[in-house]
């Protein structure tokens, strides 16, 4: 099939491919409806440049649950690499990523990585995508990935990962659909009216073809019509063989096929040469998926329950215990066969869990439990509480809840006193997770009921370190020690480093809240950490780091927070700890934020929010950014940001919530000259303040309790703003005439639009002179926030003139032409007029 | 005797001809009778995937014995604690 009008797409395709060539590695995201030419416009590339690089091709399953990584296997086949023999022997599924990557680094030549139907993708392989893409440009590789846009539903897995790509890294095309003039040129061509065919095909080339095929008894209604129109006109061998290959979304083994139905073969053979079906690495497909399921939906659903008993029956006849297991299951979900779903469900889900991909695992255990039609409590607990970590995993903590409840409810009746511990312990954690303190907290209460008299076990250690947890999150620290320190003594009596860990990292990170006992802390935080690296405990190491980026920030150490952030986010994002480097990186906006960094806090803050799943912790904290970003430049919708983050902030009942949310409202009030907290909001968290004795936390919140209401809170020591210009521009502002003036220039510069304004008026009130102009809109549309004039000066020093000649070229002074200049070197941060050139090309400011 | 829901999945059960639905019919009530104890099958609602039923047994394990002589799929059995419709909201 010649492609038609897709040149246009197929030469920039190559482009890409020789700008890779050329430099660096980039991704390419292929879209558009089923049907609309996607699968033909990537084996024109291939066909292109097969003789210019190593092409290595992976497919995705339209099985209920794909086989996970399925494409990763398809291409190591191809690259001839050793592997191991199935997902069982991955026991580091990091170290596989990282080993495939290195073969692709070693590999001569540029590479060509095609992943066809990603839609379809399992977790593990959307993981695998990011964990590519984002190191895409080391490689020599062109890595090309389609999907169909019509089967991504809002929630789909796969937006995630487009929204936490970097956006330079990769490149969208999407396909659209034929023009009325192509499909009444190919119409034409055989003598058929192209208007008709425009209208029913909508211009999807794969319709425009399967109507002109059968165009000849009549116009079809639709293309349903015309593709059962072909079926029918067939024989009844090749029926059938259609309908078996109907069911069969993955094909089947031409082999295979031929040993079950030897009869068939002439009929097989016939439509692979009409090319309805053609033979793909040994399997038998349709030509087209969506042919596959428009004869699959038109039969009768009795008759499909049929086939999809028999083909069962063939394919575990025909493969080994542990090959086919996906396969397996979508076929006996499809036949009803109950027992099959819930012998193999499980083990399929333990294997997609063991690779990270816990969405499937999590479907794979619901349809074990929705199938399984006894009564067994014991078999029931199993899949209850493994269905109830993988949709922890996943971020369905409802769900999570649910399960784990009726769990709970067995081990009661079984009067299973430690189990049911666990249970209300687990409960506890994923309460908090919800954002629901209180449930919370209750639960870890009963869990601790349940256990104390209990002996030593480690469900018991657990019940105490969750409590210690809780504490820490809301500040008790002595509760947090109490609790603590019972875990350690537990978890030391049974050599269980795991609930070691964690309870160190409870005990170590309260200390470092408090002045008197931070050097401790921080000491126990790092054997935490130690225990962590050494076990490979992914989670508590991420938690280490998280807590001394956290408390580095707190205790304004931004050095050390800048530090243990950075190790951390890199060891999360190595693993795709996604949830640990989100909480570090809302640690990360704020860290920007008060060290004056702001275009890095917002373009981290804006990150985390574009994900609608984001945990309700890291959304507050990133609200609070994006909102404080707002109103110091005098943008507008921040009041919804900062209510949304007062909202959630107290549900969450911790006062490292609070504190950002409120600060941020009452800056805003100070801004804006107008009441927005209700006195009962502020009393509350001025007494939670006064619970905790943590000073330094509450710094910022009472410089603007200051500001804003005048009120002043009682303070260990006065804050020092060492590291935070616009606090200290702030400060700096109410010294003496001179001092205002530089204060304002300090705001001006960075970019606090609203504040420039306010303190702008203020200083005319007083009468003084000479305030330093603001920024006029055109630097806004800049980067770097160059006004005209400076962009001129920036134009001739890209040309090579020396500054009488840029004097000369724009009627200015050469005192005024080194003005600009500083001023560009300032705003570019270059310390020379070369590099201040080479940065305004790399930002695009010159073009 | 208890009135359940049953509710069956069959992808693709709209598409089912009158030929098919007779048959299954026909088969539900054959079976009823064998039972062996009081079961009526009252309606079924056929739709796009799935096939929901009312029937009247003893037991929900009458139900199930039903489906199984029947080879009818089962994914839920219900049973129905209260009946409700329009005259319901009359003044008691």
């Amino acid at each position: 099939m010649e492609l038609i009008e897709r040149a246009g797409l197929l030469a920039a395709l190559q482009s890409e491919f020789f700008k890779v060539a050329d430099g660096e590695g980039h991704c390419i995201f292929v879209s558009g409806e089923a049907g609309i030419g996607k699968t033909s416009l990537l084996k024109a590339l291939r066909n292109e440049l097969k003789n210019r690089c190593n092409i290595y091709q992976g497919t995705c399953d339209a099985l209920f649950t794909p086989r996970p990584l399925a494409p990763l296997y398809d291409i190591l086949l191809q690259m001839g690499h050793d592997l191991p023999e199935s997902s069982h022997e991955i026991a580091d599924r990091t170290l596989f990523f990282t080993r495939l990557f290195q073969a692709l680094y070693r590999q001569k030549g540029v590479n060509l990585i095609i992943f066809e139907d990603i839609h379809w993708a399992d977790e593990a392989t959307l993981d695998f995508i990011k964990f590519l893409a984002r190191r895409i440009t080391q490689l020599r590789c062109l890595f090309l990935l389609s999907y169909r846009d019509d089967e991504i539903h809002s929630h789909h897995p796969l937006r995630n990962v487009l929204g936490q790509l970097n956006p330079d890294s990769f490149t969208r095309l999407q396909l659209q659909p034929l023009s009325q003039e192509a499909v009444e040129t190919m119409a034409a061509g055989r003598g058929y009216n192209g208007e008709d065919v425009f209208s029913i095909s909508g211009g999807n080339p794969f319709y425009v073809n399967e109507i002109l095929a059968s165009y000849s008894p009549g116009i079809p209604d639709n293309i349903k019509d015309s593709i059962l129109s072909v079926y029918n006109r067939q024989d009844e061998k090749t029926k059938r063989v259609w309908e078996i290959l109907s069911i069969l979304p993955t094909g089947l083994e031409s082999t295979v096929l031929e040993k079950t139905e030897p009869l068939y073969a002439a009929a097989i053979e016939k439509s692979l040469d009409s090319k309805i079906l053609i033979l793909k690495d040994g399997r038998l497909f349709f030509k087209h998926e969506l042919y596959r399921r428009i004869l699959e939906a038109s039969l009768s659903p009795l008759v499909r329950v049929a086939l999809n008993k028999r083909i069962l029956v063939v394919l575990r006849e025909h493969f080994e215990e542990g090959q086919a297991t996906e396969r397996i299951i979508h076929h006996a979900k499809n036949a009803n066969e109950y027992d099959i779903v819930v012998h193999f469900a499980p083990i399929a889900a333990r294997q997609a869990a063991s690779v990270g991909a816990h969405t499937e695992a999590a479907r794979l255990y619901l349809s074990a439990i929705e199938y399984y039609q006894g009564d067994e409590k014991d078999l029931l607990i199993q899949l209850y509480e493994a269905y109830a970590y993988e949709c922890y995993l996943t971020n369905q903590i409802r769900e999570a809840i649910i399960y784990i409840g009726r769990s709970l409810n067995i081990w009661k009746k079984k009067n299973d006193i430690e189990q049911s511990g666990n249970c209300l312990r687990f409960l506890s954690r994923l309460w908090w997770y919800d954002g629901n303190r209180k449930n919370a907290e209750s639960y870890a209460s009963l869990a601790i009921e349940a256990l104390n008299a209990q002996p030593s076990s480690r469900a018991k250690a657990m019940a105490y370190s969750n409590m210690s947890q809780l504490k820490m999150m809301s500040d008790e620290a002595d509760e947090c020690i109490f609790w603590g320190e019972r875990a350690i003594a537990i978890a030391r009596e049974l050599s269980d480093e795991d609930t070691l860990c964690h309870a160190l990292n409870n005990i170590g990170t309260i200390q470092t809240n408090r002045l008197a006992t931070r050097e401790r802390g921080l000491e126990i935080l790092q054997e935490s950490l130690a225990i962590g690296l050494k076990n490979g405990y992914h989670e508590h190491v991420a938690r280490a780091y998280t807590n001394l980026g956290f408390s580095g920030v707190a205790s304004k150490s931004y050095g050390l927070a800048r530090e243990a952030l950075d190790a951390g986010i890199r060891y999360c994002e190595e693993r795709d700890l996604d949830s640990w480097s989100a909480y570090m990186l809302h640690v990360k906006a704020r860290l920007k934020l008060e060290t004056g960094c702001w275009k890095e806090a917002g373009h981290i803050a804006d990150i985390l929010l574009k994900n609608e799943n984001q945990s309700s912790i890291v959304r507050i904290g990133a609200l609070a950014v994006a909102a404080t970003l707002k109103i110091r430049r005098g943008d507008p919708d921040a009041l919804p940001l900062l209510q949304e983050a007062k909202t959630r902030a107290f549900e969450a009942r911790e006062l490292q919530r609070i504190l950002p949310a409120m600060a941020a409202l009452l800056e805003y009030e100070w801004i804006k000259g107008e009441t927005f907290i209700e006195d009962e909001a502020l009393d509350r968290t001025i007494e939670m303040i006064g619970l905790s004795k943590n000073a330094r936390e509450s710094s910022e919140f009472a410089f603007w309790l200051d500001k804003a209401r005048g009120r002043s809170l009682p303070m260990e020591s006065p804050w020092r703003w060492d590291h935070c210009p616009y606090e200290q521009a702030l400060t700096l502002f109410e010294g003496d005439d001179d001092d205002k003036r530089r204060a304002i220039g300090i705001i001006q510069g960075l970019g606090a639009l609203a504040v420039y304004e306010k303190m702008k008026q203020e200083m005319r009130l007083s009468g003084i002179k000479s305030i330093p102009r603001g920024i006029r809109k055109t630097t806004q549309g800049n980067p770097a926030l160059l006004t005209d004039r400076e962009l001129d000066v920036l134009n001739c020093l890209y040309k090579g003139l020396q500054n009488k000649e840029i004097a000369g070229r724009l009627f200015i002074s050469a005192k005024t032409v080194d003005h600009h200049i500083s001023a560009i070197l300032y705003k570019l941060e270059a310390k020379s007029r070369v590099k201040a050139v080479q940065e305004a090309v790399r930002m695009g400011i010159i073009k | 005797m208890k009135k359940f829901v049953i509710e069956r999945h069959l992808p693709g059960a709209s598409n089912l001809s009158p030929e098919e639905l007779q048959a299954m019919s026909q088969t539900s009530i054959e079976v009823a009778g064998q039972l062996g104890e009081p079961y009526i099958w009252i309606q079924s609602f056929v739709t796009g995937d799935k096939i929901y039923c009312i029937h009247i047994a003893e037991s929900e394990a009458t139900v199930r014995r039903h489906s199984k002589l029947a080879d009818f799929p089962i994914n839920t059995i219900s049973e129905v604690a209260v009946v409700i419709d329009p005259l319901t909201s009359n003044p008691l």
